[in-house]
């Protein structure tokens, strides 16, 4: 039994049962990592001692001791905190950062069993949909490394696809975990706002920030769900509500479903190829039992400007703690504390970064804040109840994730406007707060497109079983690019 | 017409900009501010503005000790620090700013 071939469900089964061994298969994929890593870039860092020590200690547990992921190694988007390894958020200024503590998500992973294999290269402070603005070089898409993997989880997606980690966690401001998931044509879930502690990631839209996994099944997003969600005192925005039993052995279910396709999203400005293979998954869809119908959500163009101004607000205020002091880097020539904080800040936030502060704090200004901060949060408001009623009518709303398929290196780096539009079709479901999930659904030109499935607050296991039926019927998810 | 002060907005968010990185920038914010504009033309006479995506009800933790980081942790990190405490330069001696 090859463990790359098992998708991390199965590869939880066979190690529970003891048909594969914890060493055996961190080795292997620590091998992975290291043979094809060099061309990806999805990695930062890599403590291949420690992964293979703790399934070392793995190996000497009796079956009855082991967890839910006993023995399954995994990848984690380098914004949370695991004690001991570096943190970086794709950053000069959190350069020599070592992690005091471990985020929660990360703590419940490990309380399974899980082995952490490495830190995933991402856009700066996640603010990018490609993976180009780390300050440590791009992530190359497995599936064309001319192209890029999108992101800001992107070193995530393209460690998943090229099967160098059964699974890796993201986080998702306004499509972070389902866009690069949809272009490297593997699953991603961004779970409702509060399923999944946020304690030691680090943030960036606090309103909008979610932890969630990439991984190749609905099944598997499922388990991993499962192990790190739920209330948690150290994050007093995690939802009360336990998660449902069922997460962590999905079982597909389509028949009955009301699904609703949104006509705003299958607009022009989605390639041809994407919405040609949105609408054969929905016949795929039909086919299993769900009631297709077309919806409308007229104002689903204001989802992203009203996106951008809130997530840029809240970043500028979240960022101001990179001033030098405490940790990471500090520039200091001597000419008092002010300069200091400017000095630092100067030389340790990248181009993005810093339009992504100034327009923060632009909105935030005096003067500005009514016509701008303020107005995008009546947009949410007005935003929320539009999904709100949509969901009294369909169980699902679906569409594309991006409204395009992984575009070259470079292509929209000198245009961030270009770049802010990758969101255009994902920043809703984060504004409402709401669960979606992206699958592959078949090629363009040789390059993956992403569904989106979105529901109502908390329908997490609805997603998934209907993801897992999806599954169940085709086969674009096991598509593996070519090394 | 000048829609923002890019100095000024630069001091508020504590960046030395470089002259041709202020340019630049400014640029990117007036294409940016132009892009998401449209915003205004949508009618938001009376609306609660949604600071977050739930109203959220406050649940503080039970009130009970438990382990933080110690001091030698939480100074792990420190650039410069001097036994107990994190080092800054003088603050008092600053000229004062505008």
């Amino acid at each position: 039994m090859n463990p790359l071939d098992l998708d991390l469900f199965a590869l939880a089964e066979a190690l529970r049962r003891g048909e594969l061994g914890p060493l055996e298969v961190t080795r292997t994929y620590l091998d992975r990592i290291q043979a094809e890593d060099p061309r990806l870039g999805a990695f930062l860092g890599v403590p291949a001692e420690k992964a293979l020590a703790r399934a070392r200690d793995l190996e000497a547990l009796p079956p009855s001791d082991r967890g839910l992921l006993h023995g399954v190694p995994f990848a984690w988007k380098d914004n949370l905190h695991l004690a001991g390894e570096p943190l970086t958020c794709g950053s000069r200024i959190l350069q020599g950062y070592v992690a005091p503590y471990t985020a929660t998500c990360l703590e419940r992973l490990l309380a399974a069993g899980a082995v952490p294999l490495g830190r995933t290269n991402m856009d700066e402070f996640a603010m990018g949909s490609s993976t180009e603005t780390s300050a440590f070089g791009p992530t190359r898409n497995p599936w064309d490394p001319a192209r890029v993997p999108g992101g800001s989880s992107g070193g995530s997606a393209a460690a998943v696809a090229a099967r160098l980690a059964p699974a890796a966690l993201g986080s998702d401001t306004g499509g972070s975990i389902r866009q690069p998931a949809a272009l490297c044509g593997i699953t991603g879930l961004k779970p409702t706002y509060g399923r999944v502690s946020r304690y030691g990631l680090v943030a960036f839209g606090s309103s909008l920030d979610q932890v969630g996994p990439l991984c190749r099944t609905a099944r598997d997003a499922g388990l991993l769900l499962a192990a790190m969600g739920g209330p948690d005192p150290r994050d007093p925005t995690t939802l009360a509500e336990p998660l449902p039993s069922g997460l962590a052995a999905i079982s597909p279910r389509a028949e009955g479903l009301r699904l609703g396709l949104l006509v705003e999203h299958m607009g022009e400005t989605v390639e041809e190829g994407v919405r040609e293979r949105v609408r054969e998954a929905l016949a795929v869809l039909e086919d299993l039992g769900v009631q297709i119908r077309e919806v409308r959500l007229p104002l689903a163009e204001y989802a992203l400007p009203a996106y951008y101004l809130a997530s840029a607000s809240e970043a500028s205020s979240n960022l101001a703690r990179f001033d030098g002091i405490h940790y990471g880097l500090r520039v200091d020539r001597g000419r008092g504390l002010h300069a200091l904080y400017e000095a630092t800040r100067e030389a340790g936030f990248g181009r993005e970064v810093k339009r992504r502060i100034l327009l923060g704090t632009f909105c935030l200004s005096r003067g500005y804040y009514d016509a701008w901060y303020k107005k995008a949060l009546q947009a949410r408001t007005l935003l929320g109840r539009a999904y709100e009623e949509l969901f009294r009518e369909v169980d699902v709303l679906a569409g594309p994730t991006s409204p395009h398929r992984a575009f070259p290196l470079g292509e929209k780096l000198q245009d961030p406007v270009q770049m802010y539009l990758c969101d255009s079709l994902t920043a809703g479901a984060n504004l409402a707060g709401l669960p979606a999930l992206s699958l592959p659904c078949g090629f363009a030109g040789g390059l993956p497109v992403g569904l989106q499935l979105t529901g109502p607050p908390l329908s997490e296991e609805r997603l998934l079983s209907l993801g897992a039926a999806f599954q169940e019927a085709t086969d674009h998810h096991l598509a593996e690019p070519k090394p | 017409m000048k829609r923002f002060d890019m100095r000024h907005l630069a001091s508020l968010a504590r960046l030395s900009l470089e002259r041709e990185e202020e340019e630049d920038l400014a640029r990117d914010l007036e294409k940016a501010l132009a892009f998401f504009q449209a915003l205004a033309r949508l009618d938001t006479e009376g609306v609660e503005p949604a600071p977050h995506p739930f109203s959220l009800t406050s649940r503080p933790r039970e009130d009970r000790q438990s382990p933080g980081l110690s001091r030698d942790q939480a100074l792990s990190n420190a650039p410069d620090r001097d036994g107990p405490f994190f080092r800054l330069p003088p603050v008092l001696e600053e000229e004062p700013r505008q």
